[in-house]
């Protein structure tokens, strides 16, 4: 073992290919406890990311590292599993199975001991999404939300020490994700999250560490303060239309936000800086409609 | 150690989730009765017993078939737990083996129950334990072929098949709807035998039969198996596994084939003899036993069915004089399934493995036979099958014969006239009677016995020696007969004498064979 390596995570010159397409271009990461937040646009590389780092894709080449460990070497590999969470995208489970029997299910393959360890720990996870009165629900009963929390619900279990969560909001409702907020920092105080997801306010709500890629790249790597700091300067409101060119969109009270990534100077004089969100931030470092992203924000 | 565990512990996840399903339990309860329904036999001999297990195993291949689809479907269409120490290899195969165990503990149970049902205890004859397995691969191919298919599909495509192929198999075993679809379904079913066995139905207790019927049964499994775990892999696993499946197939083949050709000898003119030793466990000749002056020659195995021979045919000599017990025929079995070595030395009855002592309509056979080699009337060197029989078209002992057989018949069913009377003509037609024999065969039942055992008694050595006619006879009994004696008798007459009889109901039945030799 490498004593370098401190973070849960750890990356090293991590590619991906499927055939000639390059999923992932030599991504470098450092992650310890805490919620990191993976943003990207779709197809830059996130669900590819955590999938290898759930242990579903080997890297084509590169080093990696999850919880000390080397997922590459088979015993190592399940050993990493045994302590990993892993919300997939669009999970799609068995629709006979009840609620309580799908995670049961799940339960025996996460190793969590005998029978009724097993289901003590069902029944938790069960309440921790709210899901508890529904566990005798078969699968395809349940709504759209219900389905994601009850694959929250399967993640959670056992406790893990790194936690991935692939778009683990779409289809709550704001009550639900207010929850699953307070669940993911609760949780966070021990464990690594690893939250991918084009909710812009989950990771403002939740991440003290914000990954962004960009075409298999890594091209923000820190805080979201210093996200928002490259931003600032960058984003200015005021009245009319700005015109072509510039990324803008009006606001409730007709005024107009615009996002300047090349130039620190306001298109009119009538335009004033504000302070940016992390959405503008974002929008800023990846570009937007096919405009190129800011080289001064990256 | 730990994955072990987990991989125990989802065997027993799935075997519940099987048990609850609605496919295992009710199939199988819906199985036993139709299993009730068509008279399913447990029989008494250990090859009657394996038949209905081996039955019984496919009927359960077919349930597992059905049973494990769905949690196939699960585990190939609805994989969301990439990530679990156990993979994707030892979710499938907990799940095959939990199905696989849950079968053979039916047909452990079945087979239990079928064992015990037999009477006497054990059931007769021996079986090779190599045979013991069989069954079971059989059963365990149900849900291993239902993996395969889910597997590669991704769909309830086993679950499609058993609704549409099994109600046409069974309503093709009870009802005629249509020639072309009747022929269509018995050929797809003896396509299916075929490959559940290529072999024909053999005997369990020849050890070279069950080494091969085990070796195909293991590398077809196996086969199946390899094909299981290979499925939907990495390329070059599946052409790994694919490469180890079509040699396993291959060597089932070979099995096959060289089982057919040395074993069973399909195609073969001469049947192959096998001798007792050839059984298993056996060394030499199964021995033979002697009751009250009559040598029985059972099969390996079958000595529990001698007692009951005995008691039906001990009542055959009852009716004749002493002397005759010295006259009796060997009562020697043959095996059903194979030809066992005849080494006899003497004129015989065969019975065969078939007719275990319950089984009474093979009784008339028996006396008839029995009284027919006791009156001497066998042509040419002894020989089993009744190859030696000849006719005894206007001998007194052809009306001798129908008579005992009359008397041991009515010692049993005194009322049912019909029995009797069907019986007698049976009796008669299996030695060419002249219209004579069939008068006097039906008039000499109202002579007094004490009056036919005196003559039996007086005229033992001409009667048995075919040195006296039916006329003869009639003229001793005093009974008139007109009817010719040196011919045999025309369907007319046969529809005249047992006229009480369906007409054209009887016939001599081998009017083409020598006449029993007279000593004369």
């Amino acid at each position: 073992m490498t004593t370098a390596l401190t973070g849960r995570v750890h990356l090293s010159g991590v590619t991906r290919r499927y055939g000639t397409r390059t999923a992932l271009d030599g991504v470098d990461l450092e992650l310890g406890p805490g919620v990191t937040g993976l943003l990207g646009r779709n197809g830059a590389g996130k669900t590819t990311l955590m999938r290898c780092l759930a242990t579903d894709l080997d890297a084509t080449s590169g080093r990696m590292r999850l919880l000390g460990l080397d997922p590459s070497r088979a015993p190592e590999r399940t050993d990493i599993r045994r302590r990993l969470g892993y919300l997939p995208q669009n999970p799609d489970f068995y629709p006979h199975f009840t609620a309580f029997a799908l995670l049961d299910y799940m339960a025996v393959l996460k190793e969590l001991g005998g029978r009724r360890a097993r289901h003590d720990e069902v029944r938790r996870v069960l309440r921790q999404v709210g899901l508890y009165d529904r566990r005798h629900s078969r699968v395809r009963r349940l709504s759209g939300g219900m389905r994601q929390r009850l694959a929250l619900a399967s993640a959670l279990m056992g406790d893990p020490d790194l936690l991935l969560l692939d778009e683990p909001t779409v289809g709550l409702d704001p009550e639900q994700r207010i929850r699953f907020r307070n669940l993911v920092s609760r949780l966070a105080v021990d464990s690594t999250v690893v939250l991918s997801t084009h909710q812009i306010e989950d990771v403002a709500a939740l991440c003290g560490h914000i990954v962004c890629l960009d075409g298999g790249r890594v091209v923000f790597d820190g805080a979201p303060g210093d996200l928002l700091a490259r931003a600032r300067g960058h984003v200015w409101e005021g009245p009319g239309d700005p015109g072509s060119g510039l990324t803008s969109w009006r606001l409730p009270d007709g005024r107009h936000r615009v996002l300047t990534p090349g130039s620190p100077l306001p298109p009119g004089t009538a335009f004033r800086a504000v302070e940016p969100t992390l959405e503008d931030a974002y929008l800023l470092l990846v570009g937007v409609s096919g405009a190129e992203p800011a080289e001064a924000v990256r | 150690m730990r994955r072990t565990a987990t991989f125990v512990r989802l065997t027993v996840f799935n075997t519940v989730r099987l048990l609850r399903g609605p496919f295992l339990l009710p199939g199988s309860v819906l199985f036993l009765l139709y299993s009730t329904w068509s008279g399913s036999y447990p029989g008494q001999s250990v090859d009657s017993w394996y038949a209905e297990m081996s039955t019984s195993a496919l009927f359960l291949a077919a349930i597992g078939f059905g049973a494990v689809t769905p949690s196939a479907v699960r585990e190939a269409r609805h994989p969301v737990i990439s990530a679990t120490p156990l993979g994707r290899t030892g979710r499938i195969t907990a799940l095959a083996l939990a199905a696989v165990l849950l079968l053979w503990a039916l047909l452990t149970g079945l087979g239990l129950w079928l064992w015990l049902a037999a009477e006497p205890l054990p059931p007769a004859g021996i079986i090779d334990p190599f045979a013991f397995p069989v069954p079971f691969l059989v059963a365990a191919a149900g849900p291993l072929g239902a993996l395969l298919l889910v597997l590669w599909t991704r769909s309830y495509l086993p679950l499609v098949l058993l609704a549409l192929c099994l109600p046409l198999y069974l309503v093709y075993n009870g009802i005629v709807f249509s020639e072309r679809l009747n022929s269509a379904v018995s050929r797809a079913t003896v396509a299916l035998q075929q490959v559940i066995s290529p072999f024909p139905d053999f005997s369990v207790s020849l050890s070279a039969v069950n080494l091969h019927s085990l070796a195909y049964s293991c590398l077809v499994t196996a086969a199946l198996l390899v094909l299981v775990l290979g499925a939907r892999h990495r390329v070059r696993v599946l052409v790994a596994t694919s490469a180890a499946a079509a040699l396993l197939a291959a060597g089932a083949l070979g099995v096959a084939v060289h089982g057919n050709s040395t074993v069973w000898r399909e195609g073969a003119s001469e049947p192959r003899e096998y001798a007792d030793d050839e059984v298993y466990g056996v060394e030499g000749p199964w021995p033979c036993q002697e009751i009250e002056g009559v040598t029985y020659c059972p099969l390996p195995g079958y000595d529990s069915w001698v007692p009951s021979w005995h008691a039906a045919l001990d009542p055959v000599l009852d009716e004749l004089p002493e002397a005759a017990r010295a006259d009796a025929p060997v009562v020697w079995q043959d095996a059903n399934w194979y030809t066992r070595e005849f080494d006899v030395p003497r004129p015989a009855v065969t019975v065969h493995d078939y007719m275990d002592p319950d089984s009474h309509p093979w009784y008339s056979y028996l006396y008839s036979s029995f009284a027919r080699k006791t009156l001497g009337m066998s042509v040419g060197p002894p020989a089993p099958y009744g190859l030696d029989d000849c006719r005894g078209t206007g001998q007194a002992r052809t009306v001798v014969v129908a008579w005992v057989v009359d008397r041991v018949v009515a010692s049993h069913t005194p009322d049912d006239l019909y029995l009797r009377t069907d019986t007698m003509a049976i009796a008669l037609a299996d030695l060419a009677p002249s219209p004579a024999d069939l008068v006097l065969g039906r008039r000499i039942v109202s002579v007094p016995p004490e009056r036919m055992h005196a003559l039996l008694e007086e005229h033992w050595e001409r009667i048995s020696s075919g040195g006296m006619d039916t006329l003869e006879l009639a003229a001793l009994l005093e009974v008139p007969i007109a009817e010719d004696q040196d011919r045999i008798a025309e369907a007319a007459e046969w529809n005249t004498v047992f006229s009480d009889m369906e007409p054209n109901l009887y016939e001599a039945w081998n009017p083409y064979a020598p006449l029993c030799p007279t000593d004369t």
